[in-house]
């Protein structure tokens, strides 16, 4: 059987995000590195942009069709153009393969650069669901049901049932081609029904066929057109002495492929390894030790599975169902990938605490959802390094602190380069910074690419931005003071704050920082660093637009 | 004090206290970088009251020019410069000190750009170091060490200084501090400087776009890229003063290098190559010669008197400028372009003179044109007069090479040509800085594509739905304007040769460009013409090309020898066919604009071809000077001048300023302008859409037009006809050249039209018309096309001899035309020479013995096959394909090929599918046309064939149909489309509004044959359509063409 999925990357797109169903989606890619339109939807071929026209072309007609201002136009109608992603469309098609196993053990993705296609292998699987139609049927609504348009195809052989799937109807037992060129079927060509060819009888049902039900590739079609060969039925016809060197050995294997004159082999998909376990309880329990013994048991199944790999949890997801209410997840993130029963115990452990479960528990499941390689220090002998032991505590503190907390309960400030100073630093999880104490890799790079690019650092002489004299105490916002300058735009003498007075006896600036346009806020300001009588040392700076005074950190 | 300083632009007197000079400054043409033009960072020093400020762009002298011409404008001092950031070494900034040391650096910066990808430079200190003499150097203290210093001090002895500025960074006060101890433990002297990248504080956001754009991120992303303040625009040198307070040394020592450097770029006037003339005689003496000796050959009865007259007052004249060099350089040139049979031609202001006449510069006699030659090669503005050469296109690079071989790739190159920003790419660059998503930044780059005029951005911002009162909008509405005409690279003129004494580099910097091989110098046309250096246009013209090849077909043919300037003048027959509009394959006039206001204007004298060549231009139509003639042309409104002096302007034009002469000397004789000042004005023109250049002149054209006595309104024509022309000039002088080669290639349509079409297809690609519409023109005028075929074509068309006598009776012609292999798309010109050749043995008998004789690969057979190109061997198309697809085993001599045939069940070709297939392998059909196959259903629509058009009354309701042969949006034409549809019977001119258009986008934009109603429009001889409903019919072939292969 062939199940198509008509429209495939358009169908997995707008069953991910349903709001983009009612708005012209039109996919693009680099072709020979010109932008053209890969894919569009039905709303988007109405507007009369097609495969295969350049971006642009796509972008005028588009957003001309709005008629009148775009901006009257509800957000809900306006064109999306995004970038086509093969790999997450190859990706979905294979989880939906594998998902179809419960209708047959072998189910295949079809050979294609961009499959759009399942086939399955019925064999030994119809009786077990009525019979070959009623399995279709059932599948073609369980895709339904799930959002999904398709047209499937029962024949004898791989070919007949992808051509008929892709280009055949059948109207009072005659076999039509619904669109004689190779455009993919619309929507509207949706069937409930799955077409049948009837056993040993792919033969009559090809011949009406387009020849491009054969699975050819660009070139033979155009070669067999120029012929006027448009029928499978016509290609029979010719001496099949002259085919192959005519237009190559494709059309004899993919025509003997379709009648079942040679074999055409499925590869199927097999599910990823299975890092998910889980655990019904028969009757329903409430017993935390219980709960927790089980969830033990699993994860000792799963660290065997990963064991023989060198690999260690990092992520681990759990999940309990209970009878009352929803289902409750809760995630386990590790600093280090590890394989220790005890420590990931805790760690759950410590969720659980957090964790309130209404009434009884029916199952519950565990998945792996990072899975790293062990990380092996090699222990001296006379190792004593304090340092590395109490690093090592103190990643656990952390660790657990995260997960009984939450991971945004614990945070870390981070540099970021950024002249406007309130800017310049930022929180993040601490377990959220992967590989523990670098900077997250994927920034790491994008900043090193513009470096390269920069064809004269701009970077500020002496002292680079971020190590700049700064406060160890920056207020979270600058609070307005009152101050006494000598001179008007001169440094200051003294200055209120917090009831206090305060004298200036040393300064240093001003530091001008004049920056943050694009926030909508163009800063300027002069910063002076500040010594009181007293001895406290302050930072303060003056707009330079309104002269008006604010403190904005403290040096301990 | 201070606080003044900061919150307001200082006044120039305030500053007058401090004498200091800017001795490091990037203008824009340190790409991406400085956010200034060169001419602003001028004038604002000049306003500060500079003593002098140097323009020391990184790895670039490109700005230099344009900062001199301000400058001296001004009277500031400038000093020419540029900051070098060797790969091994810390950054420094070179300042030259006279000539030779100019020269130097010029040198240096070739040779680092030479070894470095485009856009880029790569040196090492040595090759400083070996550049060093005469310049100095000034160390730029960044991240210094006293090393760096020593070994710049080595090098530079007592030409070394270093150069600090002060960004009101954290620490000024320390840093200025630790810039005193370096610079004295390395005994150098410190000298003040901004580090200047704009010239007043508002450019800062502009900026900090420009290292977003070069850097490739959004802004908010620059992160440490980005400057923490806005200090780096030019400061009064009271504020200077107050920075370096603690060491003002180092504000007064920037005088010393300013006294020091003592070199202007007008030592590098007229740096002529010297070999122009044999030994022993000097240039003048030959270029006086050589004009006498071309005078006798154009007139062997005898030079006429008022020729005789002109040429002496030209050579004196030229004797008097200094202009002699620059002469004998362009007949160089066409000495040998002739005597390589290279056809040329000469155009602007000088080259219509009597001197180029007679040097076979230019075959436009001038007894024919009327040209003063001293109104553009002028005393007053002494600079090279203006002489650009047209060459046949497939044949400009031996012109090239000549040059090269002659003065050596040392002393020759190409001029840049500077690539700014404009509306789209400004939109563009600037949305993405300000992280506008990339689908928006095209929408809105899209929008913009026809509209020039940046006061209503706002308002197109508006239709693409973005918030342009607000956040990124606000912005980008405010930025965009800001970097309009900003330079963003160089690239290459198209033709612009510069030609020097000395070695080149010497004179300027030369990069590579993007082109492998090829290299640029780092200034414009503009810059060189600024500076009087030598420079050459030679330009690559299609219609040359087709010119040459047609002399050559009818000197095969006809046995006649024709030149460019001994075409028959003046062939009533030729203005009768002109004012007909039956002009497809002529020069210039063919277009739909050109070809509309033909039967309007009637030509009938050479002249009237100069007009209508420079009338259908944006200029004219800007100015709104095109009705106004028209009328005065047939007389509907009268002749008048306002007085003598305009009628002596414009009286050749009937009073309307069509030419950019016309305008110059208007502003002259009119408004009260200097030669001088209208020659700014010239200059002004090309950058008039940067805000606030034009606007003085405005002024000052309007206030001395109406002082004179000229309503408002006419000086406001003649100002918008100006700026039309700043973008798209075209002087008289130039339409003076291209009227010539309009006249010559009209009268070869009109006497030897085969011939003609031949050389227009064996010359493509170019012209207006594809080879499609060039055989059907030819075929209209009643001459006989022959397919492609293997026995009897070549590779270029050919003329043939008809070969029945009952064939020709009722043709015209007396040759037929039969098309060459080079119309079959994808053949190449290898295997169809191949072809020939083999059949110069007798002609093929059979398609084995074509393959065994021509041993064609499978592809050429293939192409050959579905170019239907074997039907004198008995083949249809069809037939012929499938005996070209199987792979031929080696050929032996035993096999004959048993002459397989095609199988029965192959499906024979119906009429309509053999044109379409004939339009797919060569873009046009000797068969019938394509529109014939749906005739009935077009009646039953009641569209109306092509050729019934003129019997229908004006104003009438119409539907044509027929192939869409071109769409076309002339940028003046105010967002109107012309399409032309071509059906079995002729052509219909459609006009679609913008309105229009845009309902019927789908339509108008991508459908190959349309069905179009509209209203009838007759204006005399011209029939339009003003199109209101658009209908897309491509689907109803497709229809035809499946109904046709339904096999029941």
């Amino acid at each position: 059987m062939c199940v198509w999925l008509l429209n495939w990357p358009i169908q997995r797109l707008q069953n991910m995000q349903p709001e983009l169903r009612s708005r012209p989606l039109v996919l693009y890619a680099a072709v020979r590195g010109k932008m053209v339109v890969t894919a569009v939807s039905q709303e988007a071929r109405r507007r009369g942009v097609v495969p295969g026209m350049s971006l642009a072309e796509a972008n005028a007609l588009l957003w001309t069709a709005e008629r009148g201002p775009t901006c009257l136009t509800p957000h809900a109608s306006r064109p999306a153009i995004l970038p086509g992603d093969p790999q997450a469309d190859r990706e979905a098609l294979r989880k939906l393969a594998v998902w179809c196993q419960r209708f047959s053990p072998t189910v295949a993705l079809e050979e294609a650069e961009h499959p759009h296609s399942l086939l399955l292998d019925m064999t030994g699987c119809a009786h077990l669901f009525g019979g070959e139609t009623a399995l279709a049927e059932q599948l073609i609504d369980a895709f339904r049901r799930h959002g999904y348009v398709t047209r499937a195809a029962i024949a004898d052989t791989i070919g007949a049932a992808w051509a008929v799937a892709h280009y055949g109807r059948e109207v009072s037992g005659e076999w039509l081609v619904v669109s004689s060129h190779y455009s993919p079927l619309t929507t509207h060509h949706y069937s409930s029904k799955p077409v049948v060819v009837p056993p040993t009888e792919q033969a009559p049902a090809l011949s009406s066929l387009a020849v491009a039900a054969l699975r050819l590739s660009a070139d033979v079609r155009e070669l067999l057109d120029q012929f006027d060969i448009r029928r499978i039925s016509q290609l029979l016809a010719l001496p099949r002495a002259d085919l192959p060197s005519r237009f190559g050995f494709e059309v004899m294997h993919r025509l003997d492929q379709a009648l079942g004159k040679i074999p055409e082999l499925l590869i199927p998909e097999r599910p990823p390894e299975d890092v998910e376990t889980s655990w019904t309880f028969d009757p329903p329990v409430s017993d935390r030790r219980i709960i927790e013994t089980v969830f033990q048991h699993l994860l000792e199944q799963l660290l065997e599975r990963l064991r023989p790999a060198q690999m260690g949890i990092q992520q681990l997801h759990c999940s309990l169902r209970t009878i009352a209410g929803s289902p409750i997840h809760f995630q386990v993130s590790l600093l280090q990938s590890s394989l220790a029963v005890q420590h990931l115990m805790e760690m759950v452990r410590l969720h659980g605490e957090r964790i309130h479960v209404p009434g009884e528990v029916s199952a519950v499941a565990m998945r792996i959802v990072v899975a790293a390689p062990l990380e092996f220090h090699q222990a001296r002998i006379f190792d004593e390094d304090p340092g590395q032991d109490r690093s090592k505590q103190f990643r656990v503190l952390i660790e657990r602190l995260s997960n009984r907390l939450g991971e945004k309960a614990i945070l870390r400030p981070r540099l970021r380069p950024d002249s406007q100073p309130e800017f310049a630093w930022h929180y993040e999880p601490w377990s959220a910074s992967r590989g523990a104490w670098g900077v997250a890799p994927e920034v790491r790079n994008q900043k090193s690419e513009i470096r390269d690019q920069a064809p004269c650092p701009l970077t500020f002489d002496f002292c680079p931005l971020t190590s700049l004299l700064r406060p160890p105490l920056l207020k979270p916002r600058p609070l307005i003071i009152s101050v006494v300058s000598i001179v008007p735009g001169g440094p200051p003498l003294r200055f209120q704050w917090e009831g206090r007075s305060y004298l200036v006896s040393r300064y240093w600036g001003p530091e001008r920082i004049e920056t943050g346009w694009w926030r909508g806020v163009d800063v300027r300001r002069d910063y002076y660093h500040v010594e009181t009588s007293t001895g406290e040392r302050f930072w303060l700076f003056r707009t330079v637009a309104d002269e008006s005074w604010f403190l904005h950190g403290v040096f301990a | 004090m201070r606080r003044e300083a900061l919150k307001t632009r200082p006044t120039p007197h305030a500053s007058r206290l401090t004498i200091y000079a800017e001795l490091q400054a990037r203008t824009n043409f340190s790409f991406l970088q400085g956010a200034s033009h060169p001419d602003e960072l001028v004038a604002r020093a000049a306003e500060l009251g500079y003593a002098a400020l140097a323009i020391t762009d990184h790895n670039s002298l490109a700005g230099v020019v344009r900062a001199h011409v301000a400058a001296k404008e001004l009277g500031l001092k400038l000093l020419i410069g540029s900051e070098i950031t060797p790969a091994d070494a810390g950054p420094v900034v070179l300042w030259a000190s006279d000539r030779a040391a100019y020269g130097r650096l010029s040198r240096l910066i070739s040779l680092g750009r030479r070894a470095a990808p485009k856009g880029e430079c790569r040196l090492t200190f040595d090759n400083v170091a070996a550049h060093s003499a005469g310049l100095l150097a000034g160390v730029v203290l960044r991240q210094m060490t006293s090393d760096d210093l020593s070994r710049y001090r080595e090098v530079f002895a007592d030409r070394c200084y270093a150069v600090g500025a002060l960004h009101r960074g954290p620490e000024d006060r320390r840093r200025l501090h630790q810039m005193v101890q370096l610079t004295r433990k390395a005994r150098l002297p410190l000298l003040a400087a901004n580090d200047v990248y704009y010239h007043i504080p508002e450019r800062r956001p502009l900026q900090d776009v420009l290292t977003a754009i070069r850097l490739g991120c959004t802004v908010a992303e620059l992160g440490e890229h980005i400057f923490p303040n806005g200090e780096r625009y030019l400061k009064s040198p009271a504020e200077i003063a107050d920075l370096f307070a603690e060491y003002p040394q180092a504000v007064a020592q920037t005088m010393e290098v300013a006294q020091r450097c003592t070199y202007s770029l007008d030592e590098l006037r007229f740096e002529y190559p010297d070999e122009l003339c044999p030994p022993g005689m000097t240039p003048m003496d030959h270029l006086i010669r050589q004009t006498w000796k071309g005078a006798g050959e154009r007139y062997p009865g005898g030079v006429p008197d008022k020729v005789r007259r002109l040429l002496e007052h030209e050579l004196s004249l030229i004797a008097e400028l200094h202009y002699e060099a620059y002469f004998l350089t362009v007949w160089d040139l066409v000495r040998f372009a002739r005597g390589r049979g290279i056809l040329c031609q000469g155009r602007g202001s000088a080259a219509n003179s009597a001197v180029c006449y007679c040097l076979g510069v230019t075959s436009v006699d001038p007894d024919r044109i009327d040209l003063l030659f001293e109104r553009f090669v002028s005393k007053e503005r002494n600079e090279a007069p203006d002489i650009d050469v047209d060459f046949e296109h497939e044949r400009r690079e031996e012109v090239l090479q000549y040059v090269y071989e002659k003065y050596g790739r040392d002393r020759a190159g190409m001029t840049a040509e500077v690539i700014t920003y404009k509306v789209r790419s400004a939109v563009r660059d600037v949305g993405k800085a300000l992280g506008l998503s990339l689908d928006r930044v095209d929408v809105l780059a899209k929008t913009l594509e026809h509209h020039h005029d940046e006061n209503k951005l706002g308002a197109r911002f508006g239709e693409t739905g973005l918030d342009f009162t607000s956040g990124a909008g606000r912005q980008l509405l405010e930025l965009v304007p800001q970097i309009l005409d900003f330079p963003r690279h160089l690239s290459q003129h198209v033709g612009g040769m510069v030609i020097t004494r000395g070695p080149l580099y010497e004179l300027v910097p030369i990069e590579n460009a993007a082109m492998p091989g090829r290299t640029v110098v780092q200034w414009d046309k503009n810059d060189l013409d600024s500076l009087g250096i030598l420079k050459v246009d030679c330009l690559a013209l299609g219609m040359l090309t087709a010119i040459r090849k047609c002399f050559a077909l009818v000197a095969e043919h006809y046995g006649r020898l024709w030149t460019l300037a001994s075409v028959p003048p003046e062939d009533p027959a030729v203005y009768a066919m002109i004012s007909r509009a039956d002009t497809i394959g002529v020069f210039q006039i063919e277009s739909r604009a050109q070809m509309s206001m033909l039967p309007r204007l009637r030509p009938r004298r050479f002249y009237d071809l100069v007009i209508e060549v420079a009338i259908v231009r944006p200029g004219p139509i800007q100015g709104d000077m095109v009705h106004p003639y028209l009328r005065r042309r047939i007389g509907k409104e009268p002749v008048a001048y306002p007085n003598e002096q305009i009628r002596a302007v414009l009286e050749k034009t009937l009073g309307v300023p069509l030419f950019q002469e016309q305008a110059m000397r208007l502003a002259v004789v009119a408004a009260g302008f200097t030669p001088g000042e209208a020659d700014q004005l010239r200059r002004a023109m090309g950058a008039w859409h940067r805000r606030g250049v034009m606007e003085p002149f405005r002024q000052k054209l309007i206030a001395g037009m109406t002082a004179n006595g000229y309503s408002g309104e006419f000086a406001e024509r003649v100002f918008r006809q100006i700026q039309g022309f700043g973008e798209y000039g075209f002087p008289e002088s130039h339409a003076a050249a291209f009227a010539l080669l309009v006249y010559v290639s009209a009268w070869l349509k009109c006497y030897y039209p085969a011939a003609f079409t031949a050389a227009l297809i064996n010359s493509q690609p170019m012209g207006f018309y594809a080879p499609g519409q060039l055989v059907a023109d030819a075929r209209k005028h009643g001459i006989d096309c022959l397919p492609v075929d293997v026995n009897f074509s070549q590779w270029d068309c050919t003329l043939e001899a008809p070969r029945t006598v009952g064939q020709v009776s009722n043709l015209t012609s007396d040759r037929c035309l039969r098309l060459g292999f080079r119309l079959v798309h994808g053949l190449s010109q290898a295997p169809a020479e191949a072809i020939v050749q083999s059949r110069q043995e007798g002609i093929f008998t059979s398609f084995d013995d074509f393959t065994r004789r021509t041993g064609a690969r499978n592809t050429t057979l293939k192409k050959l096959a579905q170019a239907d190109a074997f039907r004198s061997l008995r083949l249809d198309r069809r037939a012929a394909l499938w005996r070209s697809l199987p792979v031929r085993k080696s050929l032996s001599l035993f096999d004959d090929g048993t002459g397989e045939e095609p199988p029965p069940a192959l499906p024979p070709m119906e009429p309509l599918e053999e044109v379409l297939a004939d339009y797919g392998t060569a873009g046009l059909s000797l068969r019938e046309h394509p529109v014939a196959f749906i005739r009935p259903l077009l009646d039953e629509l009641r569209a109306v064939p092509a050729r019934r058009l003129p019997a229908i009354p004006n104003g009438s309701q119409v539907k044509v149909a027929g192939l869409v042969l071109l769409r076309q949006r002339p940028s003046t034409a105010k967002g109107i489309t012309f399409v032309t549809l071509e059906d079995e019977t002729g052509m219909a001119n459609l006009i679609v509004r913008h309105q229009i258009w845009e309902r019927y986008r789908r339509v108008a934009y991508a459908s190959t044959v349309m069905l179009a109603q509209g209203t009838l429009q007759k204006e005399a001889d011209i029939i339009h359509i003003l199109v209101t409903r658009l209908e897309d019919l491509s689907h109803r072939f497709a229809d035809l063409r499946n109904r046709s292969r339904d096999f029941r």
